[in-house]
């Protein structure tokens, strides 16, 4: 399925920059996308989570999203737009915000419940938490994006 | 680092500025990136949000360009109790410092005041704005 995802969207550079070399190789992620339908025709939603840590466990929980965690996401088709900390009082030192791209609704459901099975997560989980939970709270917000967003 | 390396260094920035975020050229020409993003949750009234929505397609967005605002994406939430109440959207302003000028030379601008004045003429549309500076990771994609 990605693959296949991946040789239409390489189809579609191709043709762009038959057009023009320097417009396709801006654009090169907008066309991916585009080239399913574009907007909510593709089915495509973004995941925006924010994670409010416990006192001290921030860096330890960047450490696994860093090393780990991301990697297990991509693998199971989850893909990271960014990742971030907030620079100011009181969400400073003690949150995580990331967004997450997937395919559609139903495929981000699928992922996250494999996700929680998978081997790798549920060992890196037990390790990283043996001296307690590094997550106190999580926000959770799927969205989609504007007719007049700029893809990401 | 020597000279060389960081004439190599500024070159390979230069082939890649337009295949890869501004981000990333702030990075390769300060060493570390000021850049901070913005992220902004709007809240709208009741039955607001397709003319909030109208206004940020049909003039906010050109007038933040204007500014150097530069808009990473805006979404709307597909669920309850956010689903149509609601804007998300994601700013990248140089730094922070700028990020404050930006927003001072937005809230100036006549097209700004104009726009904003004639789509609140029955009601203010937003009732809250939760705003959040915030810098990428080290191991983050660039946005």
């Amino acid at each position: 399925m990605l693959r296949e995802r991946e040789a239409k969207g390489e189809k579609m550079n191709r043709r762009e920059m038959l057009q023009g070399i320097g417009a396709a190789m801006m654009l090169s992620t907008a066309s991916g996308l585009e080239a399913q339908g574009g907007g909510d025709a593709t089915g495509v939603v973004y995941e925006l989570r924010i994670y409010h840590t416990y006192e001290g466990k921030l860096e330890p929980l960047l450490k696994r999203f860093r090393e780990q965690e991301t990697k297990i996401f991509e693998r199971l088709g989850m893909h990271g737009v960014g990742y971030w900390t907030p620079d100011d009082e009181p969400l400073k030192g003690r949150t995580l915000v990331y967004m997450l791209r997937h395919k559609s609704r139903a495929a981000a459901t699928e992922s996250w419940a494999k996700f929680a099975k998978d081997p790798e997560w549920v060992k890196l989980k037990a390790e990283s938490e043996a001296n307690g939970a590094f997550v106190e709270k999580h926000d959770v917000t799927f969205m989609t994006l504007t007719d007049f967003s700029p893809k990401v | 680092m020597n000279r060389r390396e960081v004439l190599q260094g500024v070159g390979a920035a230069m082939i890649f500025s337009t295949m890869s975020s501004p981000a990333s050229g702030f990075e390769a020409q300060s060493g570390k990136s000021d850049v901070v993003y913005e992220l902004r949750i709007y809240h709208a009234n009741e039955g607001k949000l397709d003319a909030l929505v109208a206004r940020f397609r049909d003039h906010t967005d050109a007038i933040f360009k204007r500014h150097g605002m530069q808009s990473v994406a805006y979404w709307t939430p597909t669920d309850e109790p956010l689903k149509g109440r609601t804007l998300i959207y994601i700013l990248r302003h140089p730094s922070r410092a700028e990020a404050t000028a930006n927003w001072k030379a937005f809230h100036d601008d006549p097209e700004w005041v104009k726009v904003s004045t004639a789509s609140e003429v029955n009601g203010k549309l937003v009732e809250k704005v939760d705003s959040t500076y915030m810098t990428l990771t080290d191991f983050s994609p660039k946005v």
